[in-house]
């Protein structure tokens, strides 16, 4: 426990005049003097352009990679894998995507990150957050569906 | 002229409108601060003095369709933060009296007469997070909008802070 030691009250109307008057000459005489110099627009308009396409990205990005991990675990037949038992148990084991599964972590934490730093986040309704989640289901959808759709073309035209 | 007008102003380049602002909030930040530190009048100044210069180069990224109070509130409330990690600091033992000079406050808790003199001590003596939203809205005189600008957290939990502090202090009452 770090003890202060008893001062005197920094009240009293001489007191704070003295104080606010030597404040301002010192910070004004900074300022005019150039020694504090304002950061220009353009670089809180590139950073916030550039917080709000990274989240862009990184919620494109993790829903496709998503979309692929979803799609190739159905692949793998789990249903059927788990009836063989141990055996089943260590084909999931070792053909698992882990490396999608890790992306797609890697993607969601960096698009909360992202998120934190947006300002007036913490304003977030639960419209919001409905509107969120939502639109990330659509897009999930609209992902696995191309790639159905895809799938179901290469068999019809004979490429698989 | 309203603050954010003055800001506009200096955003274009009038550098010496900065001083407006200065003058405006030197008294009630110090006093902010101070309370949220318990530290001696030179320590604070210094740390205000970096509130202003950080406000002055950050200008250009304050919006001015918002409002300028909370937003240098909140690099106020970011420069203590700091302080307390920078010096590792977790409790302050407070020597120095403080005067009971809420009414408000006082009326809310019911506190006794006799007790009443405690009531500064005892808001210093709060966890940081409840001491800060007491100092707001008891003191600053911040609504909950302006305190959820300023601690950047959701309006409602403005409300839990300040019954779960007012309990807190309750108790130690």
């Amino acid at each position: 426990m770090k003890k202060i030691k008893k001062e005197k009250k920094d009240s009293g109307p001489s007191r704070e005049a003295g104080r606010q008057a030597r404040m301002t000459k010192e910070i004004m005489g900074k300022i005019i003097k150039g020694e504090v110099k304002m950061r220009p627009k353009w670089e809180f308009v590139a950073w916030t352009a550039g917080i709000k396409g990274g989240l862009v990205l990184m919620i494109l990005g993790g829903g496709l990679i998503l979309a692929i991990l979803i799609y190739l675990v159905e692949l793998m037949n789990l249903g059927e894998l788990l009836e063989f038992g141990d055996l089943g148990w260590e084909i999931i084991r070792s053909d698992f995507p882990y490396g999608l599964l890790a992306g797609v972590v890697t993607l969601i934490s960096g698009g909360i990150f992202l998120y934190s730093k947006i300002g007036e986040n913490y304003k977030k309704t639960t419209r919001k957050v409905i509107l969120i989640i939502g639109g990330a289901i659509v897009l999930l959808v609209a992902i696995l569906t191309i790639i159905r759709t895809r799938e179901e073309l290469e068999i019809l035209l004979g490429f698989t | 002229m309203i603050d954010e007008e003055i800001v506009a102003l200096i955003q274009k380049g009038n550098k010496e409108k900065f001083r407006e602002i200065v003058e405006r909030y030197e008294t009630k930040l110090f006093w902010y601060v101070k309370r949220l530190v318990n530290q001696p009048g030179e320590e604070v100044e210094d740390l205000l003095q970096e509130v202003f210069l950080n406000a002055y180069v950050n200008l250009q990224g304050f919006d001015t369709g918002k409002k300028f109070s909370s937003w240098i509130y909140r690099i106020a409330h970011n420069k203590a933060i700091d302080y307390f990690k920078k010096k590792k600091i977790k409790r302050v033992e407070i020597v120095e009296e403080m005067e009971a000079d809420d009414k408000k406050l006082i009326e809310e808790l019911e506190i006794e007469k006799e007790e009443r003199g405690k009531i500064r001590r005892l808001v210093a003596d709060l966890e940081l997070k409840y001491k800060e939203v007491i100092e707001l809205f008891y003191f600053e005189e911040k609504n909950y909008e302006e305190i959820s600008d300023i601690l950047h957290i959701p309006t409602s939990n403005v409300g839990v802070l300040l019954n779960r502090a007012k309990k807190k202090l309750k108790e130690k009452l």
